[in-house]
């Protein structure tokens, strides 16, 4: 990529010119080619200073802030966080030590990213890719949940899993509180949600891998007498190898932020709390009252993301580290 | 029955490939076709339910609902269907705001030029940041594409409460501002998609333009971007599926400026002895996301490859 680019730029430099003053021509071509890049890209650059760099920069300063009067303090937020947060009774009251059961949570959804969905996405794909019965309908099936606004989603499923709703006429034993609204059911009911809604782009970008190799090739391969298990693993495994690795590094990149919309499923409550409705919840609340301006909520979420950052980005570029030497024995 | 049935078969064996499946492959496709079909009714069931639930009265829809007096069947329409429901969204349905009440014309009105502003803004910005790193080489340029792709690789969590200071300090919180500021942005994913492009347009076309006495405004502008339309179209789909929907922005950043995703949001608690008329606001915030989908799902589902999207 990085070549054609330096190829077709250089094809910019030897523009023919035709004038006699072709030098000065070329030097004032140049001058404005500059002046379009730049004048183009403060913009953008000017931006990323600000929401990227400055606002990055300031969760870390913000972190070692007082949420009391904004002074140098390398301890507070940290130790309100060992203290009510992490080092606590987690059932003393609703908000205290939730972080420690978000932290849990979260880390269980990207379990079930990386064990269960896109494991399962890369079987919806191969038989979507083999042309089952109605694949077409099915393909946007699996993508529709990405398409249907979060918050349609969960009023159907709220109404239903509430106690006489379908679920409860269907199969009964859902909980007076309904199945969101109990501590023993609540997360099962939010994983069901999100394990439903999560194939999405998955299956369309493995299926679309796989279709790097026409079907017929698969077919003469068989007439060959390639067996089920070679198909798989001399044909299916190497066409989905690179999407795999990128989904995969992305699902690191997003470990703290699985969990989808706990805020609207069960707002937290009964064991759900999860690292994004935290870091959400701690500054707007419920995000159904207005938030209080100068909550310490800003110092105590910059601490927390300064804390899973930190862990965050070394586990990162060791997972790409990792796949990209495995990548390059694949290919 | 017989007949649609013979139908059914022979449309089977239409479909490609299946007439060369072993019986055990049959069997095994048969399983999944039917745990494919239970997850497109599960999948497609919030549609139904939802405007089924939207034409109810609302007494049918208590009796329907709590365990009250025995189980009434789900869809229960003993007094009939009641189209009314639609007009109440629109005159019933308002949120409270420190600017006064938003009701379901603001919220639309809202979602409209959030929307729009995000795509056109960032669209336009990324296809600029795009051209400019992928057919220019200027001192920086190397820099620039290092940092776009820097940012989108490195996690970093927790940035809401910074956002939220930088956007009071600037005085654009809870302000339209915010979401100009936000949406200038030219790096990221749509910035990957452009300059993927732009690296595969010939540079002659450009040149055409110089040699014609144009200048590089002229030569983006006129020339180039043109030509780009079928991935910022895509783009601009698949932004607005994503805008349209997002309720955390105007949560957490523009209280007063309630959408539709995030004011039916708040009204969900406001509304719980009027479900009908509330679940008649989701179908109404549902049409336009779902119009788009249908009338360019060709255009999602076939733009997305290994590395993402294709032009």
């Amino acid at each position: 990529m990085e070549q054609t680019t330096q190829e077709k730029s250089g094809a910019a430099r030897k523009l023919p010119f035709f004038s006699k003053k072709g030098k000065n021509a070329k030097k004032s071509f140049k001058r404005e080619a500059l002046t379009f890049n730049y004048l183009c890209m403060i913009i953008p650059v000017l931006q990323w200073l600000i929401t990227w760099l400055y606002v990055n920069w300031q969760t870390i300063m913000l972190a070692f802030k007082s949420p009391v009067d904004d002074s140098w303090n390398f301890k507070i937020n940290f130790q309100w966080l060992w203290l009510f947060q992490l080092n606590v009774d987690p059932t003393s009251s609703a908000y205290d030590g939730s972080l420690l059961m978000a932290i849990k949570n979260t880390m269980m959804f990207f379990g079930i990213e990386i064990l269960f969905t896109l494991p399962l996405s890369v079987v919806i794909a191969y038989f979507i890719y083999k042309k089952i019965v109605g694949y077409k309908v099915f393909r946007i099936a699996f993508y529709l949940p990405a398409v249907l606004p979060a918050i349609v989603m969960t009023s159907v499923y709220v109404d239903v899993t509430q106690s006489g709703g379908v679920i409860d006429q269907l199969f009964g034993h859902v909980p007076k509180a309904g199945l969101l609204g109990d501590p023993s059911t609540a997360l099962g009911a939010v994983i069901v949600f999100v394990l439903l809604c999560s194939f999405t782009t998955n299956v369309l970008l493995f299926s679309g891998g796989m279709a790097r190799v026409p079907l017929e090739v698969l077919e003469a391969a068989k007439i060959d007498g390639c067996g089920p298990f070679r198909e798989i693993v001399s044909l299916i495994v190497p066409l989905v190898w690179p999407t795999l690795t990128t989904q995969i590094v992305l699902a690191f990149t997003g470990m703290f932020n699985g969990g989808g919309p706990v805020m609207m499923l069960s707002g937290g409550q009964h064991g759900t709390m999860t690292i994004s409705y935290w870091l959400f919840y701690a500054i707007a609340g419920t995000g159904r009252t207005a938030i209080p301006d100068g909550s310490a909520g800003v110092y105590h979420v910059s601490a927390v993301g300064l804390l899973l950052t930190i862990i965050a980005v070394p586990t990162v570029l060791l997972v790409r580290h990792i796949f990209n030497k495995v990548e390059a024995i694949e290919y | 029955m017989e007949k649609t049935n013979r139908a059914f078969l022979r449309k089977l064996k239409k479909a490609d490939g299946f007439q060369k499946r072993s019986v055990p492959e049959k069997i095994i496709f048969g399983v999944v076709f039917v745990l494919f079909l239970a997850y497109a009714i599960v999948i497609a069931y919030p549609l139904v339910y939802l405007l089924i639930k939207s034409l109810q009265y609302t007494k049918d829809y208590i009796g329907a609902t709590w365990k009250e007096g025995g189980m009434p069947p789900t869809f229960y329409f003993r007094s009939g269907l009641d189209f009314s429901n639609y007009l109440k969204a629109f005159t019933e349905m308002r949120q409270s705001t420190a600017n006064g009440e938003v009701g379901l014309f603001g919220m639309l009105f809202n979602s409209i030029w959030y929307t729009a502003t995000r795509i056109v803004l960032n669209v336009l910005m990324c296809a600029v940041t795009g051209y400019n790193l992928a057919k220019y080489k200027f001192p920086g340029s190397n820099l620039l594409y290092g940092i776009a792709i820097f940012s989108m690789t490195i996690p970093v969590i927790g940035t809401t409460g910074s956002l939220y200071k930088m956007a009071s300090d600037l005085g654009i919180y809870n302000t339209p501002f915010y979401v100009i500021l936000i949406s200038l942005g030219g790096f990221g994913f749509n910035f990957l998609v452009m300059y993927g492009f732009f690296s595969n347009v010939s540079w002659s076309y450009a040149e055409a333009v110089f040699l014609d006495g144009g200048g590089h405004w002229t030569a983006f502008f006129k020339v180039m971007l043109p030509q780009a339309t079928p991935s910022l179209v895509t783009l601009a789909i698949l932004g607005f599926i994503g805008y349209w929907n997002d309720y955390n922005t105007m949560l957490l950043f523009l209280p007063s400026y309630p959408t539709l995703a995030s004011g039916l949001y708040v009204l969900d608690l406001v509304m719980r002895d009027q479900r009908p008329i509330y679940f008649a606001g989701l179908v109404i915030m549902l049409i336009p996301v779902l119009t788009v989908f249908t009338v360019f799902s060709d255009v999602i589902m076939g733009n997305m490859t290994v590395g993402g999207l294709k032009g």
